[in-house]
């Protein structure tokens, strides 16, 4: 019995991968994997850590939507479908950030903050089971 | 022996190849609206790690950093065995095809024991978000540094145990909803089986497989994701203790 190599009746393309390319994208998927740990016990620092390892999950993220989903045989419109989730997320991420990072956050005595600090609320206070804010340093304070 | 019931080409679309399109883009376009379910969480987390970095290492610290590289294989190869099972049907291949979907249904039951595991952890030392939650740890600085205040002893602490808290409800709320779908996800390819053992599956008509395939490998990107984020914010030195 030969494999179809062309569409039969069913419009059914035959596209798959071989094993190899699916055995080499998962050797790839454990090298990065790998690599992302060992990164992570080295302090490059504060931006340039996370950049590397948003990085390598992107790559490993493409390579599962690109072969393991099979999107690089698939029609334009689904390569469209697939990157735009991306792109809308990229605009949330974004667009919260540049507001968040812009902002001159003060607390209620109107001192000056260089980040952000949300003074609790009394639904927050409750939680903490009657802990107060800031905090009194007495006997009767709470563990 | 030509595939009569199982498909046919609905009335509205030309071919077999324009259904089998639409099918696919109708999986993506869910799968759009699941990119921004987690996205929501994403930003949040994004938001909050960058106000409070240092507590979120801290936080981040305290997670098994064992248990959540395995998990990250596992899930790994899982969309490996999906692809592979894939490619049975696509063969026609019947046995391997049941096979490989096992395959994926272990080790997401694997994945998700795992999770279980590590959320027990979480119990024992009270890192659950709520009246229970405690945090002890060395080290100073909050993150908020402000001008002409330096923050007391207990500020400090509770600014920390705040800050901690905070990471661990990200924490629950993205690995939990990511095991909700894990739990579809294993779900559906037992349906996938029942499906493949009732001989409904043939080398022209794999689609369910292929479809579900797809969701199976969303679930897997999405922890390509959230390992990083949570399990990996720093482990180049110990701020925890």
């Amino acid at each position: 019995m030969s494999t179809h190599e062309h569409a039969n009746e069913h419009g059914n393309e035959h596209h798959g991968d071989s094993l190899g390319v699916y055995l080499a994208v998962f050797a790839a998927l454990m090298v990065l994997l790998v690599i992302t740990v060992v990164v992570s016990f080295f302090h490059f620092g504060n931006t340039i850590n996370p950049m590397i390892a948003m990085t390598i999950a992107i790559i490993k993220a493409a390579l599962v939507i690109i072969f393991f989903m099979h999107v690089r045989h698939q029609t334009h419109l689904v390569w469209v479908f697939a990157g735009g989730s991306f792109f809308f997320l990229a605009i949330l991420l974004y667009f919260v950030m540049s507001d968040a990072m812009t902002r001159d956050w003060r607390d209620s005595t109107g001192r000056s903050l260089t980040q952000m600090e949300v003074l609790p609320g009394p639904f927050e206070l409750l939680m903490q089971d009657g802990e107060t804010y800031p905090p009194v340093a007495t006997e009767s304070a709470p563990q | 022996m030509t595939e009569t019931h199982l498909e046919h080409v609905g009335h509205q679309f030309e071919d077999f190849a324009q259904q089998r399109e639409a099918n696919t883009l109708g999986m993506w376009a869910f799968l759009v609206t699941e990119v921004m379910f987690f996205g929501g969480l994403f930003a949040a987390y994004t938001l909050y790690r960058w106000a409070y970095l240092h507590d979120f290492v801290a936080a981040s610290q305290s997670l098994s950093l064992f248990w959540g590289t395995v998990n990250t294989f596992v899930l790994l190869f899982s969309s490996l065995t999906v692809v592979l099972a894939v490619r049975a049907a696509q063969m026609g291949r019947r046995k391997p095809l049941i096979g490989w979907l096992i395959a994926t249904i272990v080790l997401g039951l694997a994945f998700l024991g795992i999770k279980a595991i590590e959320y027990g952890d979480k119990f024992a030392h009270h890192h659950v978000p709520g009246p229970s939650f405690e945090w002890h740890h060395a080290g100073h600085g909050t993150g908020v540094v402000r001008e002409e205040h330096t923050p007391s002893l207990e500020e400090e602490a509770f600014l920390q145990k705040r800050h901690a808290q905070l990471f661990f409800s990200l924490y629950f709320a993205m690995t939990g909803l990511h095991a909700v779908h894990m739990i579809i996800g294993v779900g559906l390819m037992s349906w996938l089986v029942y499906l493949a053992y009732r001989n409904k599956i043939t080398k022209s008509y794999y689609e369910p497989i292929e479809i579900s395939g797809l969701y199976w490998h969303f679930v897997d990107i999405v922890w390509i994701f959230l390992f990083p984020l949570l399990y990996l914010i720093d482990r180049s030195t110990s701020h925890i203790g």
